[in-house]
């Protein structure tokens, strides 16, 4: 589903991404690791085609990113660390728009369940974003893609700055988009979180995946240890 | 499936409401076209009503001394002392006897209303009338003091204000508030996320410009004037409108394109403005006055009053002179003192003023005309300008065209000679044939096909800007 093919790209000479060959299946979360400048992040700006690469192939569903923008945008969603929204918009406003955006219109009661599903609570739908928690939005983030019915999930650190609570109820949602055959890329520091939620890690650094593994073969204090010793070399 | 446009709009408008800034705006601007409104049809209906005036006073005047003609002639009446219309002293000399040569008000005139009263609908002509001096100035300060706010100047300088306040930051704010990622990780390609956010922006500045001037036009025609023709041409105008904005909003659009900060966007779209709305109609300005110098008004008036100087000096000799060239002209019966004024010295003075004059008038005329060539030529640097021409020029409001009742008035005044002269100078009485088959005014209508030929340069430089920066801006990359 999400398939990158000998993808590089560089930045003022610097490699930000070196040849780099991944592919995510239908039902699958693999969770990028690895320092910042590694190139998780490019990685997913290649794929959601917000920056060409400057060789290989970005591919969605089996289209070129670059040559089919929006056929390939159309089956994927995407969250960023920081879900930013219109905050003079409601949740339930900001949810419609991104909705009729991706070519959804839905029912005013199918969007407070899209929200509701996200974990966010029924007294703020109403309320105007620009009063959210990070959180909160976080959840309409989520509420966003699960109404774009969308095959791939793109997530860049999704749970940085998010409580304990937060982020385990984070998890669940994921486990559950991923039961239903989305294949997740996320790009991560958190450790425990990868282990707990992926069902591939890549260790990435200096743009190439060092290092790919089941999230069974290794324990906890195995993954942090192979984390140091790749960050190390 | 993409969204539809008409929902992406949708989107927009409930943002300007959610925001607020937007309806903000659209109140100022509507306030604005108000101003504009009420400023075309005060001055339009004044015209009218004054033209009016001046008709009824005139055809008054001269149904008056007709009836009062035909009571002498039959013995019912006796001539008062100053007002026997068997005179011709008496009949058709003197401010009272002028007839009023009329530039009747374009359809469209009430759209460069301007101060409205530098340039007067009406031209009073006589025998001895002196239609080639610039009409007394009748300018109200006030008008000075709050600007030409007609709808000329709204539009063309104004209006531009509202499109880059509205969409100075219609992209950029989507990067500086971060919600850029997730919008451009939808299915939409952003060029029409913007074109649709312009579409709300142009119906909410167009439409109640449109209603407006609608509006002004509708009720500033002249009273027995057809409603459709004049329209008709307003929709050519708000089609002009239309182009106009739509130039700004390319420009504004051009700006968000290149994901420059909303800051960045409003300073180079305000240096824009400026550039366009003053600095290059400033120095289109100088640049015609270089290349085709105006007539010097000062030097015009300096010659005008040494050729009378001298006119008067030789009156004499002028009077005996024409008497010389003349014989049929000279008095059958002995002048007193009133009709030896009129008739040995200030007529036979009017007509050796008026061809001392001809080649400073013709001068003039020429000057003004290479102005107005000029004027066209560099109209397509500015849109600003060629919208400000245009619309002159629909409305018969520029110089040149003002410039025609004073042609039109000398015409007529030829006419009123040739009708009179002989019956003057000889003071023989006048008759009833003489009031029947005096010359009636005309007044100058500057026809649709004129004043359209005239615009034609500015509206083909507005519509190939306004084409040249959607063309820029509707590149593809923008729009995949």
């Amino acid at each position: 589903m999400l398939t990158t093919e000998n993808l590089t790209k560089r930045f003022a000479g610097n490699v930000a991404v070196d040849n780099l060959s991944l592919t995510v299946a239908p039902g699958e979360l693999f969770a990028l690791l690895g320092p910042n400048g590694a190139g998780k992040t490019t990685t997913i700006n290649c794929l959601l085609g917000f920056i060409p690469p400057d060789s290989g192939r970005a591919l969605i569903d089996g289209l070129d990113v670059v040559t089919q923008p929006l056929e390939t945008k159309r089956r994927l969603a995407y969250i960023p660390e920081q879900v930013n929204l219109y905050g003079y918009f409601s949740g339930v406003e900001n949810l419609a728009y991104f909705s009729e955006l991706a070519g959804h219109h839905y029912a005013n009661a199918e969007l407070r369940r899209f929200l509701a599903e996200s974990g966010l609570q029924k007294e703020a739908h109403d309320r105007r974003v620009s009063g959210y928690s990070k959180g909160m939005r976080q959840k309409v983030g989520i509420a966003i893609a699960l109404a774009k019915q969308a095959k791939a999930l793109l997530l860049d650190e999704p749970t940085s700055g998010l409580d304990p609570s937060a982020s385990h109820e984070f998890s669940q949602l994921l486990r559950q988009l991923r039961e239903r055959g989305v294949a997740i890329l996320m790009a991560t520091h958190d450790l425990f979180r990868a282990k707990e939620d992926a069902t591939r890690v890549g260790i990435m650094r200096h743009g190439k995946l060092a290092h790919t593994l089941t999230a069974a073969e290794l324990s906890h204090t195995g993954l942090e240890k192979l984390y140091l010793e790749t960050m190390r070399a | 499936m993409t969204p539809n446009f008409f929902r992406l709009a949708h989107w927009e408008w409930r943002r300007l409401v959610a925001e607020r800034t937007g309806l903000v705006l659209a109140a100022v601007w509507c306030v604005l076209l108000a101003f504009a409104a009420h400023q075309g049809i005060t001055q339009t209906r004044a015209r009218h009503a004054e033209i009016a005036a001046a008709r009824t006073a005139n055809a008054s005047s001269w149904t008056t001394k007709r009836a009062l003609l035909i009571e002498i002639e039959a013995g019912r009446a006796q001539p008062e002392t100053y007002g026997d219309p068997r005179s011709p002293t008496h009949s058709i000399m003197g401010g009272r006897a002028d007839n009023p040569i009329v530039l009747e008000p374009a359809p469209l005139s009430a759209l460069a209303a301007g101060p409205g009263d530098l340039a007067p609908s009406i031209r009073p002509v006589g025998m001895i009338t002196k239609v080639f001096l610039p009409a007394q100035s009748i300018d109200n300060p006030a008008n000075r003091l709050a600007g030409p706010l007609d709808f000329n100047f709204v539009v063309a300088a104004l209006l531009p204000l509202f499109v880059l306040a509205l969409g100075f930051d219609v992209l950029a704010r989507e990067r500086e508030a971060r919600t850029m990622p997730l919008l451009a990780s939808q299915p939409v390609a952003l060029g029409r996320i913007v074109a649709a956010r312009f579409a709300v922006h142009f119906i909410l500045l167009w439409l109640p410009l449109a209603v407006a001037a609608v509006f002004t036009i509708a009720v500033s025609q002249a009273p027995a004037a057809p409603l459709a023709p004049a329209l008709g041409e307003l929709a050519v105008w708000l089609a002009l409108a239309a182009a106009y904005l739509v130039f700004w909003q390319a420009l504004t659009a051009w700006a968000n394109f290149h994901a420059w900060p909303a800051a960045t966007n409003a300073l180079i779209l305000s240096g824009a403005w400026l550039a366009a709305v003053l600095l290059i109609p400033t120095l289109v300005q100088t640049l015609v006055q270089t290349v085709a110098p105006p007539p010097d008004r000062r030097a015009f008036v300096l010659e005008t009053r040494a050729i009378e100087t001298d006119l008067f000096t030789r009156a004499d000799a002028i009077r005996d002179a024409y008497y010389a060239e003349n014989p049929a002209r000279r008095p059958t019966i002995a002048l007193n003192e009133y009709d030896t004024y009129f008739v040995g010295n200030l007529y036979p003075r009017a007509l050796a003023a008026d061809a001392a004059l001809a080649p400073t008038l013709h001068r003039l005329a020429t000057a003004r005309a290479a102005q107005a060539t000029w004027w066209h030529r560099l109209a397509w640097l500015s849109p600003t300008l060629a919208l400000r021409l245009a619309t002159e020029q629909l409305a018969g409001a520029t110089p040149a065209q003002q410039g025609r009742l004073i042609d039109h008035a000398r015409a007529f005044q030829q006419l009123w000679r040739a009708h009179f002269d002989l019956k003057l100078f000889s003071m023989r009485p006048l008759t009833l044939a003489d009031y029947d088959g005096k010359p009636e005014p005309t007044p100058v209508h500057l026809t649709l096909t004129e004043r359209a030929a005239a615009a034609f340069p500015a509206i083909v430089a507005l519509f190939a800007a306004s084409f040249l920066a959607i063309s820029t801006v509707c590149r593809r990359s923008f729009f995949s």
